[in-house]
């Protein structure tokens, strides 16, 4: 035995060694960085159905987190497994595990799903790289899978005038009464504008029976131009009645220092409703969006969140009736930072970030009525450097 | 077997006095390190307050909190963990060109033992494995002791106590010697052992054929990486990720028993029938 005392002894260290850091590592779970909630008002009962992933950074510490119905926990950072687990935003892994063989092979862009009781519908849009300077041979790939009988319609359908177009993507998907709308964003070849499309398929007979176009978005100039964007549904899956755009003009201005910066200079809305195939440009003043930090659809009503001196301002739009409402809540943060909206049913669920402090706070948008206000913080010494940042908001 | 553990055991003897001077060097780095860095923070506090009249909150505010994280920026602490992952690097090739160039050509006695031929390649790779474990367990246990001296060196007020394992996740680089979990090890480590079986069997490509052997070696560790990859690469050609990440890890793992099983495979065939001396 003894002769082998360098092969005995090495092994004996590192078994010893490495086998207790890990099992110390396993059952401490120790954590001297601590991030707490704050309730400023309002039940943690609320946050139930809440998933907010984002992460804490400062000088030393670089940690991603998870906040299930308001209790926080650390993800395994950084490990591989862990990692793995957490490839794909929550919603497409529920996808997943409801349908493993349908979501095979697809994109993990929740854009082109849409689900509804009956049916889960994925489209897409494939292109080919023509080795220079475009993209071409584009191509829909359509499935729809029907949940109760567990089959699947499987078609591809080439894009229409696609010589038109130098690279068009799927902003949303949409099924109604056997009819399975793409909206696209189509960046047009050479001169040719930008422009929102929509193309709708029969599902019976797998075909395509009409496209039209909702929007264009005509680059005037070097100096003046328009960006558009789809004014986001809650969960981007879900049914919905209207699909609204929204366009904004933007304008190179110099100011007087001789720097140039770019200012918005008013938004268009249209909506396009899927029942009647119309589309209505929306009569809605132009500073609302300006002074507008999101904007998101519930139901048939936008919303606009502005940031004012005491919290937030909440000004909703009814598509509809066309009325405007304003309602105000307080944000239990004063710092200047970034801002993600979500909603769901009647709530407005709205969380800060890339600011030193993590705030919530739900609304109920019939009421006004603020259901809960909290805040996460980090405990003990605070540096000049810290920064919360929120990844995404998931309902359930 | 035991001729394979005496084998193991002898081949870390040939190392063992280097191996013994960079285990010096890194405690030794470390200590010192630790040494020189807190007084230069605690220098600059006392001057902070001192001086300017700062109170020791106003000055954690400003410069942050003193932990083993800022040692481990340092070339203090980082200098010593490269020099051991170079000199096990070089081992790799070391450990068997020594054996045909040393003196009086130490391989045809190796080769000429009456055990399986096999068994030098295995111990030659365990004992790499081990060398590179052993720095591992070296650091693991250095991380507690540090941890103790700060405290001897830095008053509570500036102190910011962190467990090992929050070291090594608070600083990313220390996580490629630590990753961050027991089955993460596991697989680096493994992937790790999938290389110097690699490597190796390369290197007796070449100590059979010479110069064409380093043609056939540079194929082998070509093909067995291809092999290795081949999953990611057809995703990419194709263009779509058809396999769930858990699905591919799995297939990565039954790959790599693949491909080092063929690589004992190969060096086997090669030790037994083209080896020259």
């Amino acid at each position: 035995m003894k002769k082998y005392w360098k092969l005995l002894s090495i092994t004996t260290i590192a078994v010893l060694a490495i086998g207790t850091f890990y099992i110390q590592k396993a059952i401490a779970n120790e954590n001297s960085l601590e991030l707490a909630l704050d309730t400023v008002s309002g039940e943690v009962a609320e946050l139930k159905g809440m998933e907010i992933s984002g992460g804490y950074f400062d000088n030393y510490w670089n940690k991603r987190f998870t906040i299930t119905a308001g209790e926080l926990e650390f993800d395994n950072n950084d490990s591989f497994i862990g990692s793995l687990e957490r490839f794909y935003q929550p919603k497409i892994n529920q996808l997943i595990n409801d349908h493993r063989s349908f979501m095979r092979g697809k994109n993990s862009d929740l854009a082109g799903f849409y689900e509804d009781e009956q049916l889960l519908a994925y489209a897409n849009v494939d292109s080919k790289w023509d080795g220079q300077s475009r993209y071409k041979d584009h191509n829909f790939e359509i499935d729809v899978l029907q949940k109760g009988e567990n089959e699947r319609i499987t078609f591809e359908q080439k894009v229409p005038n696609q010589q038109d177009y130098r690279y068009m993507y799927v902003m949303d998907v949409q099924v109604q009464d056997g009819q399975l709308s793409i909206f696209t964003r189509n960046e047009g070849n050479t001169d040719a504008p930008t422009e929102f499309r929509v193309y709708r398929f029969d599902l019976a007979s797998e075909k395509l029976i009409s496209e039209d176009s909702l929007m264009i978005l005509d680059g005037m100039n070097s100096k003046k131009w328009h960006e558009g964007n789809l004014v986001t549904t809650s969960t981007e899956t879900e049914p919905t009645e209207n699909v609204v755009f929204a366009k904004t003009e933007m304008e190179e201005v110099e100011t007087e220092y001789e720097e140039y910066m770019v200012e918005e200079k008013g938004t268009e809305y249209v909506a396009y409703n899927l029942s009647t195939m119309e589309k209505t440009e929306l009569d809605i003043p132009a500073d609302l969006s300006t002074d507008s930090f999101n904007e998101l659809i519930l139901g048939s009503t936008i919303y606009f969140i502005q940031r004012t001196e005491q919290g937030l301002t909440v000004i909703s739009y009814n598509l509809e009736n066309e009325q405007e409402n304003e309602l105000n809540v307080d944000f239990p943060s004063t710092d200047q930072g970034n801002m993600i909206v979500n909603g769901k049913g009647d709530r407005l669920y709205i969380v800060g970030g890339d600011s030193k402090e993590l705030p919530i706070t739900i609304v109920d948008v019939n009421t006004g009525e603020t259901l809960y206000q909290g805040i996460y913080k980090k405990k003990g010494a605070n540096g000049v450097y810290q920064l919360f940042s929120i990844d995404n908001i998931y309902i359930k | 077997m035991m001729r394979y553990f005496k084998l193991v055991n002898f081949e870390l003897g040939r190392f063992f006095k280097l191996y013994g001077v960079i285990i010096g060097i890194t405690i030794l780095s470390q200590l010192v390190g630790l040494w020189v860095v807190s007084n230069s923070y605690m220098e600059r506090a006392n001057y902070a307050m001192f001086e300017e009249n700062l109170s020791p909150a106003q000055f954690v505010s400003d410069n942050g909190e003193m932990s083993l994280l800022v040692l481990t920026r340092t070339l203090w602490f980082l200098g010593p963990i490269a020099l051991g992952a170079i000199a096990l690097l070089f081992n790799i090739f070391f450990v068997w060109y020594r054996d045909w160039f040393g003196k009086n050509t130490f391989i045809y006695r190796l080769l000429m033992l009456p055990t399986a031929r096999i068994n030098v390649y295995l111990a030659k790779a365990t004992s790499i494995l081990l060398m590179v474990l052993g720095l591992v367990a070296i650091q693991i246990v250095l991380l507690p002791v540090e941890s103790v001296l700060l405290k001897w060196l830095v008053t509570r007020d500036f102190r910011l106590d962190l467990a090992p394992a929050e070291v090594v996740s608070g600083f990313r680089e220390l996580m490629i010697i630590l990753p961050a979990g027991i089955i993460d090890f596991i697989l680096a480590y493994g992937a790790g052992i999938m290389v110097i079986f690699i490597l190796f069997t390369a290197i007796l490509f070449e100590r059979s054929y010479r110069i064409k052997g380093i043609v056939f070696g540079a194929i082998y560790v070509a093909l067995a990486t291809g092999i290795f990859l081949s999953p990611i690469i057809l995703e990419g050609i194709i263009g779509t990720n058809y396999l769930y990440p858990m699905e591919l890890l799995v297939l990565e793992i039954i790959l790599g028993l693949i491909v080092s099983a063929a690589s004992i495979w190969v060096a086997n065939y090669l030790l037994t029938k083209r080896i020259t001396v």
